[in-house]
C-alpha cells in the first residue's frame, strides 16, 4: 500500500482547484456540509481506482464517472477534470511515485516513475478499493442481517471466490448425485433385457458363456472361453441374407412381447396400486401444510434458478446480480428450506420403485414397438406408442416431484393402462406367424440380438459406473473444500473477532473492559453477537447506543482490514465516520488509532470542528496537517480559514464597494479565529451546553488571555534574569497593545453585539480601517516567521509554555522555584 | 521538512498481494492433491481457478472429469 504526500484536484467533483499538503502523514479535512470534504475523498478514490463509489452501485442509476465526474462547469471537458496524487510506497523502500488521472482517460493514469514496482504497488491499492470507509459501510458490517453482513465482510476480506466455487462444486455433485437414478434404472433394463435373449435369470460371464457357446457351436463357431470388456459373442459370424436387418427375430420377439406383457401387468397390480397409495398418502401429508408446499414449490425454483442462472440477471424475474450476490442469496433461501428438503427426500425414496417400474415398462414397450416396425407390412402399434408417451410424462412428472399435486394426480392414476391386448394379441400372431427358422437361423438371430444387447448392457453399465465414479468424486471434493475452507474460515474470523473485541475495549475501557464478541461463520452467512454489560451475547443493535454501534463499525474494519493487509495497512480514509460517538470515547478512537495503527496514515473528513480539535490535541493530527474548510460555491468549490484568502476575499468585498459582504466575512472569520484563540491560549470562557459560542463571548477573552499570558512569560523572565527575553516579550506586548487599540477594543470589550452588528451601516472609507486594523490585531497572535497561531504548551494541566509552530517563540511561563 | 521514516514496512518486498481468499484455496488444493484419488484432479483444478481465475462451472466439471463427454 502507499502514504499520501499531496493531492491537487482540479475541475473534479466541487472542486476547482485544490491542492492538499499531507506530508503522507495524518490529515484531516473539516467543514460544514457543503463545503467539499467529500470530493476530496472521492478524489482520492478516483485517482488510485478511477472509479468514484458514489456514483456507482445501489440507488445511483443515471450517474456515472464520465458524466458527473468533472465539476459541473467543466461537464463537457473531462479532460481538465484531474486529480494528481503524490505518494511514497513503505515497501518499496519510501519510494516516491506519482499517479495522475484525468476523468476523460480515467482507465489509463499516468505514473511517474514509470516503473514496474511503482505500478504494481499501485495496483494493489486498485485491488482494495475498501481503503475509504464511510459512516454508511461503517454500518453494514453491524446492523447487516447475517446473510447481508457475511456478504459484506466476505467482499471486504475478498472471500468472494470462496463461496463461488463452493456453490459451483455443489451445484456440480448434485447434477452428478441427481443423475444416478436415471442411469442405474437403464442398467437395469439393459440387464433384463439380455437376461430375457439369453433365457436366464443370473447375469455374470459364466451364463453368458453357457448361452452363447451352443448357437455358437451350432453355426461351426469356436466356443468363446472367456468374456472380455470387448468379447463379441458372435465373433466369427458372417452375414447372410437370412441375417440382415429387417427379419424379426422371432424367439425373441416372443420373449419381448411376454416381457412388456408383464410390465404391463405389473403396472396394473395391487402391489404396484398398493406402493401408488402409500407415496400419494405422504405426498398429501408433505402438501397438507401449506408452508410446506410453499416451501417445496420455492425450493424446486431456487434450485432451478440456481442452475439456469446465467451470470448476469435473476433467469425468473430478469433483476441483474452479481454471481456470488445471486448465490449467497438463494444458499440463504434454501437454507431455510432444510426440514423441507428432509421430507422431500423421504418421499423420493418412496417414489423410487414406482419409478422403476414406470421404466421397466416403458423400455419394454420401446423394445416391442422396435419389433413391429420391422413386419411387412408393419404392424400398427399406434396405441403402443401414445401409452408409451404417457408414461414418460407420468414418469418425468414423479421423478420432478413439483407441482407436488400434478404428482399425486399421476400416483392416483398411474395405474390406468389402456386395453392394449387387441394389439397384443396382433403381435402375438404375426410373431407366430414367422416360419420357424432353422436352428442354425435361431442361432444366428440370437447371437446377433445377444452381441447387440450386451453391447446396450456393457453400455449402461460404463456410464452408471463413470457416474457413481463422478458423483463420488464431486461429493469427495465438495467435502474436503467444505472441510478446510470452514476451518480456514473459522480461524479468520476467530483472529478478527479477538482483534474487534480488542479494540472495542480500548475506546470503551472506562465501561466495558471485558466486552467480548463473537463472530459465527455458517454456510452463506456470518452471525455477530457483542456482550452487553456481562449480561450475554446480542446482536450489536439490540440494547447498545448508535455511537457503540459506530464505534463497532470501526473497529470491525480495523480488524479486517488489519487481518487482510497486515503491515501493508498504510493507508485508510475514515470519511465522516464516528459522527454519534461522544467527546470521551472520540479521545479514545484517537488513541486506538494512534497507538495500534502507528503505521496508517488516516485520512479523515468530518463536519464537526470539535472533533477536529480533539484529533489535533489527541496528537492523531499533528501541526498545521488539516484543511478547515469554511464555505463552497459553485463557482469557486470549497474555500479553507486561510489568512490570505480571507483578507484577500474581504478586500474583494470593498473593492466592489460591498461593505456588507466584507463585513459579514470579517465577522464570521472573527468568531472563527476567536475560537482557535481561546483553544490555543487555554483561555477562560463561560460554559455553554449547546456550544454555541458567539464572537463577543470568545474574542474579549482570547484577547484577554493572550495579555495574561505575555505577562506571565515576563515575570516568570525576569525570574530567570533573562534580559533580552524580557525585550522581546515587551516588544510583543507593545505591538499586540497597539494592534488591540486600533480596534477600537474599548468599544467593542463593553457591547460586542451592538459593535459589531453596526459594521454593515459604515462606509467603505470608513470600514477599510476596520479591516486593516483587525488584520494587524489579529496577525500579533501569530508567529511572523512561521505564521502560525501561538499555543499554550501543554494542552492540559500546568501552563507551562507559550509557543508558536516554528519554535522561534517558545516563552516559559513558569517562574523561578515555581 | 524531514521525510517521514516508515522503517516498520521497508524491508518488505514489493510482492503482489495475495488474497486471503487465494490463500484458502491454495490450502484446498494442497489437501486435495493429498488424496491418491484426487491428485490429478487437484492439479487441474488448481490451474483453472488459481491460474486462470475462472469459477465457470463448464470450467470446474471439466477439470474434475476430464473424460466425461
Amino acid at each position: 500500500m502507499i502514504r499520501i504526500e499531496k493531492i491537487v484536484i482540479k475541475e473534479f467533483r466541487g472542486i476547482r482547484d485544490l491542492t492538499l499538503d499531507l506530508k503522507g502523514e495524518n490529515f484531516a479535512a473539516c467543514g460544514p456540509n457543503g463545503t467539499g470534504k467529500s470530493g476530496i475523498v472521492d478524489a482520492i478514490e478516483f485517482a488510485l481506482t478511477g472509479n468514484i463509489s458514489r456514483l456507482a452501485g445501489a440507488g445511483t442509476g443515471g450517474l456515472s464517472v464520465k458524466a458527473h465526474g468533472p465539476h459541473v462547469d467543466s461537464r463537457n471537458k473531462p479532460e481538465a477534470a484531474s486529480v494528481t496524487v503524490d505518494v511514497i510506497i513503505p515497501a518499496l523502500g519510501n519510494k516516491k511515485a506519482q499517479i495522475s488521472r484525468t476523468v476523460k482517460s480515467a482507465g489509463t493514469p499516468k505514473i511517474t516513475p514509470p516503473d514496474k514496482d511503482v505500478a504494481d504497488a499501485l495496483e494493489t491499492v486498485n485491488l482494495h478499493p475498501e481503503f475509504v470507509l464511510s459512516r454508511r459501510e461503517l454500518i453494514r458490517y453491524v446492523l447487516s442481517e447475517p446473510g447481508q453482513r457475511s456478504k459484506e465482510v466476505q467482499a471486504l476480506l475478498r472471500l468472494d471466490d470462496i463461496e463461488k466455487l463452493r456453490g459451483v462444486l455443489q451445484k456440480i455433485a448434485n447434477g452428478c448425485s441427481r443423475a444416478l437414478p436415471g442411469l442405474q434404472r437403464t442398467e437395469t433394463d439393459a440387464i433384463n433385457n439380455l437376461l430375457a435373449v439369453l433365457d436366464t435369470s443370473q447375469l455374470s460371464k459364466k451364463s453368458v458363456l453357457e448361452a452363447v457357446n451352443p448357437k455358437r457351436e451350432l453355426l461351426g463357431l469356436a466356443p468363446l472361453s472367456d468374456l472380455e470388456a470387448n468379447t463379441s459373442v458372435k465373433d466369427g459370424l458372417t452375414t447372410t441374407a437370412s441375417g440382415a436387418p429387417g427379419r424379426v427375430p422371432k424367439i425373441q420377439a416372443g420373449k419381448d412381447l411376454q416381457t412388456l406383457t408383464e410390465a404391463l401387468e405389473a403396472l396394473k397390480s395391487d402391489a404396484f396400486q398398493a406402493a401408488c397409495k402409500a407415496a400419494d398418502d405422504s405426498a398429501a401429508e408433505l402438501g397438507k401444510d401449506a408452508d410446506s408446499l410453499d416451501g417445496l414449490s420455492r425450493e424446486g425454483l431456487l434450485k432451478s434458478a440456481l442452475e439456469l442462472y446465467d451470470g448476469k440477471v435473476c433467469p425468473v424475474c430478469d433483476t441483474a446480480f452479481e454471481p456470488d450476490v445471486f448465490e449467497a442469496h438463494l444458499a440463504e433461501k434454501l437454507s431455510h428450506l432444510e426440514d423441507v428438503s428432509k421430507r422431500r427426500a423421504a418421499l423420493e425414496t418412496e417414489l423410487k420403485p414406482i419409478l422403476d417400474q414406470m421404466h421397466t415398462a416403458g423400455t419394454a414397450l420401446a423394445t416391442m414397438i422396435d419389433h413391429a416396425a420391422l413386419f411387412s407390412p408393419k404392424i400398427d402399434v399406434t396405441a403402443l406408442d401414445e401409452f408409451r408417451t404417457v408414461l414418460r410424462g407420468r414418469y418425468q412428472q414423479v421423478q420432478k416431484l413439483l407441482p407436488l399435486s400434478d404428482t399425486r394426480d399421476v400416483l392416483a392414476a398411474a395405474t390406468a393402462v389402456p386395453d392394449l391386448q387387441s394389439k397384443l394379441d396382433t403381435l402375438q400372431t404375426a410373431i407366430t406367424a414367422i416360419p420357424e427358422p432353422t436352428k442354425q437361423d435361431a442361432a444366428r438371430e440370437f447371437l446377433i440380438l445377444a452381441d447387440e444387447r450386451l453391447g446396450h448392457y456393457r453400455a449402461a453399465r460404463l456410464a452408471h459406473i463413470a457416474g457413481k465414479e463422478q458423483a463420488e468424486r464431486a461429493a469427495s471434493v465438495l467435502k474436503t473444500y467444505g472441510t478446510v475452507t470452514t476451518a480456514a474460515l473459522e480461524k479468520i474470523y476467530k483472529d478478527v473477532e479477538t482483534a474487534f473485541a480488542n479494540y472495542y475495549r480500548k475506546i470503551n475501557e472506562d465501561d466495558e473492559n471485558a466486552f467480548t464478541a463473537k463472530l459465527m461463520p455458517s454456510i452463506g452467512k456470518l452471525g455477530f453477537d457483542v456482550d452487553f454489560y456481562g449480561r450475554g451475547h446480542f446482536p450489536p443493535g439490540a440494547y447498545h447506543s448508535e455511537g457503540h454501534q459506530d464505534g463497532m463499525g470501526l473497529c470491525l474494519y480495523l480488524a479486517l482490514m488489519n487481518h487482510l493487509l497486515g503491515k501493508r495497512f498504510t493507508f485508510s480514509v475514515l470519511d465522516d465516520v464516528l459522527m454519534s460517538v461522544d467527546a470521551g470515547h472520540r479521545r479514545q478512537v484517537c488513541a486506538l488509532l494512534r497507538e495500534m495503527f502507528p503505521d496508517t496514515q488516516f485520512i479523515f473528513t468530518t463536519h464537526d470542528e470539535i472533533w477536529l480539535r480533539h484529533m489535533k490535541s489527541e496528537g492523531l493530527i499533528k501541526g498545521r496537517n488539516f484543511a478547515h474548510f469554511r464555505t463552497w460555491t459553485v463557482d469557486l468549490g470549497p474555500t479553507e480559514w486561510d489568512d490570505r484568502d480571507v483578507w484577500t476575499e474581504i478586500e474583494d468585498y470593498l473593492a466592489k464597494n460591498d461593505v456588507r459582504g466584507a463585513a459579514a466575512l470579517l465577522r464570521h472569520y472573527l468568531e472563527h479565529f476567536s475560537k482557535e484563540a481561546c483553544d490555543r491560549l487555554r483561555a477562560n470562557v463561560e460554559f455553554r451546553g449547546d456550544a454555541q459560542f458567539m464572537l463577543g463571548d470568545l474574542l474579549p477573552n482570547a484577547t484577554s488571555t493572550l495579555g495574561s499570558l505575555l505577562k506571565k512569560a515576563k515575570s516568570a523572565a525576569n525570574s530567570w534574569n533573562q534580559k533580552d527575553v524580557v525585550e522581546r516579550i515587551t516588544a510583543i506586548e507593545a505591538a499586540f497593545s497597539e494592534a488591540k487599540v486600533k480596534t477600537g477594543y474599548d468599544n467593542w470589550q463593553v457591547n460586542t453585539a451592538v459593535h459589531f452588528n453596526e459594521w454593515a451601516d459604515l462606509k467603505k472609507e470608513d470600514f477599510g480601517p476596520v479591516v486593516a486594523a483587525f488584520r494587524e490585531f489579529t496577525s500579533s497572535y501569530a508567529c511572523d516567521t512561521c505564521g502560525e497561531m501561538y499555543s499554550v504548551s501543554p494542552e492540559r494541566g500546568k501552563k507551562e509554555a507559550l509557543r508558536c509552530g516554528c519554535g522561534k517563540l517558545n516563552l516559559n511561563l513558569l517562574e523561578k522555584g515555581a | 521538512m524531514d521525510e517521514p521514516e516508515y522503517n516498520s514496512t521497508a524491508e518488505e518486498p514489493p510482492a503482489k498481494v495475495k488474497s486471503v481468499a487465494a490463500k484458502i484455496l491454495e490450502e484446498f488444493f494442497d489437501t486435495l492433491e493429498k488424496d491418491e484419488g484426487t491428485t490429478e484432479p487437484a492439479k487441474r483444478l488448481r490451474k483453472v481457478v488459481l491460474d486462470d481465475g475462472v469459477f465457470a462451472e463448464p470450467a470446474i466439471r471439466g477439470a474434475l472429469f476430464p473424460d466425461a463427454s
